[in-house]
């Protein structure tokens, strides 16, 4: 229970909140599982691991789906108002971003297959490293992310918004030494660019993450804070305080 | 038309506790007269009636405290608030219902198109008509269906000629949306129709005498949800012709049919702002525990 979830004099509606919250807490350990145990896969070149990491994504589509049938009954029983109505509007935005990082971690462990399986030739070591260190960013940042949700808190929040600026600034940085690798030697160029695509699924996870720092202050303070930068965020909310 | 304010509602003054103490309790929790404050837009740019430091007694009960609200021309506001808050009451100020409970005292400035309506020389009657009133329980006069609509413009002498009174009686049925359902049975007695047809009566009775203002005390409590959507219909339509002011219970219903809308809490004014704003984003904490159901 929170403050956002407690207090009802329907307790039952108490409880409906604190199992809507708890659901997405549990999409969120499981995506960032999948997440891990992905690029775990891919460094270790596990195809067994990357297998169970693709069949469980049904697990978080489950719980995707789950979650909307509760935000559905949440609204046609209860016709929430004001923060209530914010936190349930805010979990179902919420869980679909959390069910794309699902997404982009499959793509993620997929790519391992692909790498690893069939007797092709497997990619240097040296091209697919910059995953494995993006991912570790990438989990920082979705575990805020998460965590800023959890507890209504909107420092957190913000900085998850300015790590995805880092993150952008990253990622181009990976696509550069990328392409260094094709001007050495052009017969790397298949593992090059399904390593780029392997970037790009890790960038929209913070992208993904991001998109949740926002849902979190729109949360807290009622205020639509996509499609604004940084400053214009901030400044926002230095006008409301 | 005095027969039109014998509700048969619950008066005001039953429902209203002691709230005259610095500190009230809700929930267990302390709520300090700092804190209920009025917060939000009390003023309107084209005010309808302009309400200033409205306080309201039944007897020794302080039941309206420090109340200040403007209700402009062709809107829709909406009056929300846990029972015996005192929205009623306030509402009940705006034409004067307060005169006939004994022992209620009215004090402050409630001023509509530049007379204070507490004014000695104002005519009640008068006023009555310019502010009309429907209450939660229908209560159509024992009469026919054309004569509860007839009976106001005859004894306000808007009508000239029986074509008139006719005229008039169509309209108003058109209006509250009736017409097309009575238009066979008018001299059928009133009190044989529906409750949601007998309350539309009462509405088409209250906009008969070309009321500015026409007041609704939980106009849709005892009628179904079809009923209720024809009344909210009703006042969707009606707002470019007349300012209405609505008490009520329901929170989805002042969200969709108000502009505006004002809590009140232990008969503080608390908030009041576009009701847009007050259902999705309250600034005070009171209101926010109000329509989120964590009291009340």
């Amino acid at each position: 229970m929170n403050e956002m979830t407690d207090g009802h004099t329907v307790k039952s509606y108490d409880e409906e909140m604190k199992l809507l919250h708890d659901n997405v807490m549990q999409i969120g350990g499981l995506v960032r599982d999948q997440l891990c145990r992905a690029v775990k896969s891919l460094e270790e070149e596990d195809v067994d691991e990357a297998r169970a990491v693709i069949d469980r994504d049904q697990e978080v589509n489950d719980l995707d789906i789950k979650v909307d049938d509760e935000v559905i009954h949440l609204i046609a029983k209860r016709q929430p108002l004001a923060k209530d109505l914010r936190e349930i509007l805010t979990v179902n935005k919420i869980v679909t971003d959390l069910e794309r990082v699902g997404d982009e971690a499959r793509k993620i462990a997929m790519l391992c297959v692909h790498f690893y399986d069939h007797n092709t030739t497997s990619p240097s070591e040296v091209i697919v490293r910059d995953m494995a260190k993006l991912s570790v960013f990438i989990d920082d940042m979705l575990e805020k992310a998460i965590r800023a949700y959890d507890e209504t808190n909107i420092d957190l929040a913000i900085d998850v918004i300015r790590m995805d600026l880092e993150l952008e600034s990253e990622f181009r940085s990976c696509l550069r030494r990328l392409s260094t690798f094709i001007m050495e030697d052009s017969r790397v160029v298949g593992h090059v660019v399904e390593t780029v695509l392997g970037l790009r699924a890790l960038e929209r996870i913070g992208g993904h993450a991001k998109n949740i720092g926002g849902y979190v202050i729109f949360l807290v303070k009622g205020m639509d804070v996509r499609h604004e930068s940084l400053d214009d965020i901030v400044d926002e909310l230095t006008a409301e305080a | 038309m005095t027969l039109q304010f014998d509700s048969g509602t619950d008066l005001p003054g039953q429902e209203i506790g002691t709230v005259n103490e610095a500190e009230s309790t809700q929930s267990g929790a302390k709520v300090s007269r700092d804190e209920r404050k009025t917060v939000g837009g009390i003023t309107h740019p084209d005010p309808r009636m302009s309400c200033r430091d409205v306080n309201v007694w039944y007897g020794d009960k302080h039941a309206i405290i420090d109340v200040s609200l403007d209700i402009g021309k062709n809107e829709v506001i909406a009056m929300i608030g846990p029972s015996g808050c005192g929205k009623s009451t306030f509402l009940r100020c705006l034409n004067r219902m307060n005169d006939t409970i004994d022992g209620c005292r009215v004090t402050g400035d409630l001023v509509m198109d530049g007379q204070n309506i507490y004014d000695r020389k104002m005519d009640v009657v008068l006023l009555r008509a310019q502010v009309g009133m429907v209450f939660q329980k229908p209560n159509p006069f024992p009469k026919s269906i054309f004569e509860n609509v007839a009976y106001g413009p005859r004894i306000h002498g808007l009508a000239a000629s029986k074509t008139d009174i006719e005229e008039i009686v169509v309209s108003s049925l058109q209006r509250a949306g009736l017409w097309d359902e009575v238009k066979d049975y008018l001299e059928e007695p009133g009190t044989g129709l529906s409750g949601g047809q007998q309350q539309r009566l009462c509405i088409a009775r209250a906009i008969a005498v070309n009321p500015e203002v026409v007041l609704m005390d939980e106009p849709c409590s005892a009628l179904d949800p079809i009923a209720t959507a024809k009344i909210e219909e009703w006042i969707d339509e009606l707002r470019e012709h007349y300012t209405i002011a609505i008490v009520t219970h329901s929170m989805q219903q002042a969200a969709r049919v108000s502009q505006r809308t004002a809590y009140f809490h232990l008969g503080d004014l608390i908030e009041v702002g576009e009701t847009d704003q007050i259902f999705t984003n309250p600034t005070h904490q009171l209101t926010e525990d109000y329509i989120t159901g964590r009291f009340g």
